[in-house]
């Protein structure tokens, strides 16, 4: 039996211990999720929280037709969704000054580095980052993304497709990739 | 021109292809500067997203958790009670309107009749030739009706 069923079943039956057990085994992999999408680490730790406290009320709809991290993973991506609207954080301009600039005309692996995709990652439609941090931080397959994001798994290849083509565009926009194609 | 492979790089970078696409795409890549270009650039951005974690304290975590679930626990049963109140509340409200809406409905009827009264006891002295004087036996102003009749 899939371990994280048999701690479900455990906590429907009335043992917080179960659900303890879960919260400690995904609580670093939602913040994390969280903190990808929002690019705010206190409020990666609220939208987690807040996750979790929906999946403690919502553990009886919970049918077990796709694993429980999938359900968890689509729970945090519209937690965050909400997290962003409410603080009006969703449409940012891909034209947003504040990324960081690095002049260089060529590509280096070494310049494409964390703090530059990451401000450039938040630039991009909710859409797309959230099919793409699903792919990256999570490692999952298109299979699992579609199954996450209740969308099929063309849908996901796509969104993946168009949020790397968007993160390319701020990259060639801010100088650091030169596109010669 | 493009190259018709790029949109499959992708899937190459993400190993969604099957084994045998991977090889003859990886045979590919070799002998074409766009795809290999291109394919480095994805990966540069794939390690670019990944390169970002946060490990909170679990103990911590778990606690704060615990404290926030039993507040909202404690803040949802208040929210019944006022909800309970609220819907009881609102189940009341009909009762003065309906009780409203009836004595208006009894009022109107009893002045029409009242005042249908008083013309047929008007029309019933006058043909008949009687001198009754309605103003001493029945209370209210009926000279609007003489009026109305002359």
């Amino acid at each position: 039996m899939d371990p994280d069923l048999e701690l479900i079943e455990r906590f429907k039956s009335g043992d917080l211990g179960g659900f303890e057990m879960l919260v400690k085994k995904y609580q670093n992999k939602s913040i994390n999720l969280a903190y990808s999408l929002t690019q705010d680490s206190s409020g990666a730790q609220d939208i987690a929280q807040e996750a979790f406290i929906k999946v403690y009320e919502n553990i009886l709809k919970f049918r077990q037709e796709s694993k429980f991290s999938s359900w968890l993973y689509r729970i945090v991506v519209n937690t965050a969704y909400d997290y962003l609207r409410k603080n009006k954080l969703l449409n940012v301009s891909l034209n947003d000054e504040a990324c960081p600039e690095i002049i260089d005309t060529k590509i280096q692996e070494d310049i494409l580095a964390k703090e530059l995709v990451q401000s450039s990652l938040a630039r991009i439609p909710f859409v797309y980052r959230s099919a793409l941090i699903l792919k990256e931080i999570e490692d999952l397959s298109y299979e699992e993304i579609s199954k996450t994001l209740n969308v099929s798994i063309g849908t996901v290849e796509s969104r993946i497709y168009r949020a790397r083509q968007l993160l390319k565009e701020i990259l060639i926009k801010k100088g650091v990739y030169k596109n010669e194609m | 021109m493009k190259c018709k492979y790029l949109k499959l790089l992708n899937r190459y970078a993400d190993n969604e292809l099957k084994l045998n696409e991977r090889d003859i795409l990886g045979a590919h890549i070799l002998n074409c500067q766009d795809c290999a270009k291109e394919l480095k650039l994805i990966q540069a951005l794939k390690k670019g997203v990944v390169n970002n974690r946060i490990d909170s304290n679990q103990e911590f975590f778990w606690q704060e958790l615990k404290s926030k679930i039993t507040l909202k626990q404690t803040a949802d049963k208040e929210e019944i009670f006022t909800l309970d109140f609220t819907k009881f509340a609102r189940k009341l409200i009909p009762i003065p309107v309906v009780v409203g809406v009836i004595a208006a409905i009894w009022l109107s009827v009893s002045v029409s009749t009242t005042n249908e009264n008083l013309i047929d006891r008007y029309l019933f002295d006058n043909v008949n030739g009687g001198i009754s004087n309605i103003t001493e036996e029945l209370p209210g102003d009926y000279s609007g009706v003489s009026i109305l009749l002359n």
